[in-house]
């Protein structure tokens, strides 16, 4: 992997990073707003999946630091 | 959220969306809610009226946030800074490690629950501390 590459992936990351972040907290603030129960259970599973997405992020970090990358299903 | 409430905050993050979306959630906090896009424009606004807690992403143009927290904790040292970021070319941790050595009493990896963010900050003015990693 070549320096332009890495910059590349490090920057895909931020910006994954700063996408779920502001999924997240459009969520939150939504939530806020007492909404029906059946909003509210999918917007908690929107934040849920938006924490989940972070994770990938940081797992797809990890792994290219690893110096390899492995995905399954 | 008691900390927060009446305090006046300052907010930098070059991402607008992300900016937009912390003062919402500061403001319906209670707070006195500042904000910059850049480092160079947020350092400026600090120091004309300096608030009592600093939010600051890491990354950011004209003046990046580590410069800010060592800035803000050099000349304003009862301020309190918590220093976010998604990470860039060395990764969330690294950005986040700079802070604390800088003098951050708070780091938060983006994404961070907005709560989580809220809570930190009424617990930094509510309650002077360590350093806290979260």
């Amino acid at each position: 992997m070549n320096g332009n590459r890495r910059n590349d992936m490090s920057e895909l990351r931020h910006a994954l990073n700063n996408l779920f972040t502001a999924i997240l907290w459009t969520t939150e603030l939504a939530l806020e707003q007492a909404p029906p129960r059946d909003v509210k259970s999918a917007l908690e599973a929107i934040a849920r999946l938006a924490q989940s997405g972070g994770d990938l992020v940081e797992d797809l970090r990890s792994d290219a630091a690893g110096g390899g990358m492995s995905w399954s299903g | 959220m008691d900390g927060v409430r009446g305090r006046k905050v300052l907010l930098m993050d070059d991402d607008i969306e992300l900016l937009r979306l912390m003062a919402a959630g500061f403001h319906a906090a209670g707070a006195e809610v500042e904000v910059a896009a850049d480092g160079q424009a947020g350092f400026a606004r600090f120091a004309a009226c300096p608030a009592a807690l600093v939010v600051t992403d890491i990354v950011m143009p004209l003046r990046e946030g580590v410069e800010i927290v060592a800035m803000l904790k050099s000349g304003w040292p009862e301020t309190k800074v918590i220093a976010i970021s998604g990470g860039h070319r060395i990764g969330s941790e690294a950005f986040l490690a700079l802070a604390t050595q800088a003098g951050a009493d708070a780091v938060l990896a983006k994404p961070a629950p907005l709560a989580k963010l809220l809570r930190l900050a009424a617990h930094l003015l509510d309650a002077p501390g360590e350093a806290s990693t979260a």
